[in-house]
């Protein structure tokens, strides 16, 4: 329970350099939380998962649109996580790297899906009872989201769900990333333009 | 809406045109924006119990721990232990090129001998040089005996011995010393091949 009784909020000790307010704010330091980790506690990756399950499992749902497949992959990303965290080099949150983690993931697991020929959407998320007919395009419109950001190339699929899936501002992507802000911007923007075309108001129209 | 609304201001320039894009990523994202699974974090808890802690260095840097843990106890046994044929197994190989490219480099004097074997069996080209080299036929006798008594023990050690005995070698040595001598002296004397060249 080392990490659980360690000071909080962005102070570290011998770790002045890398200390960062974490992206959630729980009171306790990226930094301090992976040293832990690597120290054996495992109540410290307990507090790492419990601490970011809900924006990694929401990204991952927002990527696949099943809620069991994204129970999976969260699962899977932060076993990654785990067994891969002596590579966090601490000059990011701590969240975004678990994030990009299972953003990967989860569109390596889309792309799978889609080879398999998997496609029919099966995103259960309209309300129940529901007009069958508004939920049949609403079903269609997010599925059609979906396939939107993962057909996207890369850096820009990553920087768009990020933003928009992983809920990160442009500062964290950069930080998480390695890149200049001025690049997560311009790589944002060229995202958005590629999805204008489908997901424009003429699109939606 | 989700935690974080995208403001057009984000992209620095006028990101109107982009905002239609992003209010549909941003409403599929709230639709989304649904509760975590209970389990979820015991599952990946169970999930990382049977693993052994993360290394540090660069191992872990290397994700090691994520290549074998999958596989459990057994399986990295069987990994280190097929790193370990694969180490023994270069090594043996390159132990092996090694003796080749030194036989093969030991092989080439080792061929001479027998090479010139051949040529003293049909030596009507090879002795009129070596007569006409020599300057009296005494010398050519010389020439030619010197050499092949010292060739024909370094094939026997070199080639091994078991397959050519001395006494084999010894019997063909006189044979073939013995042909060119009378042959040098009966078909190209030294006057024949002198008394063009002055």
């Amino acid at each position: 329970m080392t990490v659980l009784q360690a000071p909080a909020a962005g102070i570290t000790d011998g770790h002045a350099g890398l200390a960062r307010a974490t992206w959630h704010d729980t009171g306790v330091d990226d930094r301090a939380l992976v040293d832990a980790v690597l120290d054996g506690d495992r109540d410290a990756f307990r507090l790492l998962v419990e601490r970011e399950q809900r924006v990694v499992y929401r990204a991952c749902l927002r990527i696949l649109g099943r809620p069991h497949d994204a129970e999976d992959v969260a699962q899977e990303a932060f076993v990654m996580a785990y067994r891969s965290i002596a590579s966090y080099r601490g000059d990011g949150p701590l969240g975004g790297w678990l994030l990009r983690i299972a953003t990967r993931q989860a569109f390596r697991r889309l792309r799978q899906r889609r080879e398999t020929s998997e496609l029919g959407s099966a995103l259960v998320l309209n309300a129940p009872g529901a007009d069958p007919l508004a939920a049949a395009l609403a079903d269609e419109r997010q599925r059609a989201v979906r396939l939107a950001v993962a057909s996207l190339g890369e850096p820009y699929r990553e920087v768009v769900a990020l933003r928009f899936f992983g809920e990160m501002s442009l500062d964290e992507i950069a930080a998480t990333t390695h890149r200049p802000v001025n690049t997560v911007k311009t790589h944002l923007r060229r995202g958005l333009e590629r999805l204008r075309p489908v997901l424009g108001a003429e699109a939606v129209a | 809406m989700s935690r974080r609304p995208f403001d057009p201001g984000e992209i620095d320039r006028d990101a109107t045109d982009l905002e239609s894009a992003a209010n549909e990523l941003e409403r599929y994202a709230a639709l989304t924006a649904t509760a975590t699974p209970r389990d979820l974090d015991d599952r990946v808890m169970a999930a990382v119990e049977r693993d052994p802690v993360p290394r540090r260095g660069v191992l872990g840097r290397l994700g090691w721990p994520a290549l074998a843990a999958p596989m459990g106890r057994l399986g990295r046994v069987a990994v280190l232990a097929a790193a370990l044929v694969l180490v023994v197994g270069g090594v043996m190989a390159a132990g092996e090129l090694a003796r080749i490219i030194r036989d093969a480099s030991i092989g080439g004097p080792s061929s001479s001998p027998t090479e010139s074997f051949v040529p003293s069996a049909s030596p009507s080209e090879e002795a009129s040089p070596s007569a006409s080299e020599s300057e009296s036929p005494t010398d050519s006798i010389d020439g030619s005996a010197s050499p092949e008594p010292s060739g024909t023990p370094r094939s026997s050690e070199e080639s091994g011995g078991a397959s050519v005995t001395p006494e084999e070698q010894q019997t063909e040595s006189p044979s073939v010393t013995a042909s060119p001598t009378p042959k040098a002296s009966q078909t190209s004397t030294p006057e024949e091949t002198s008394t063009p060249t002055p």
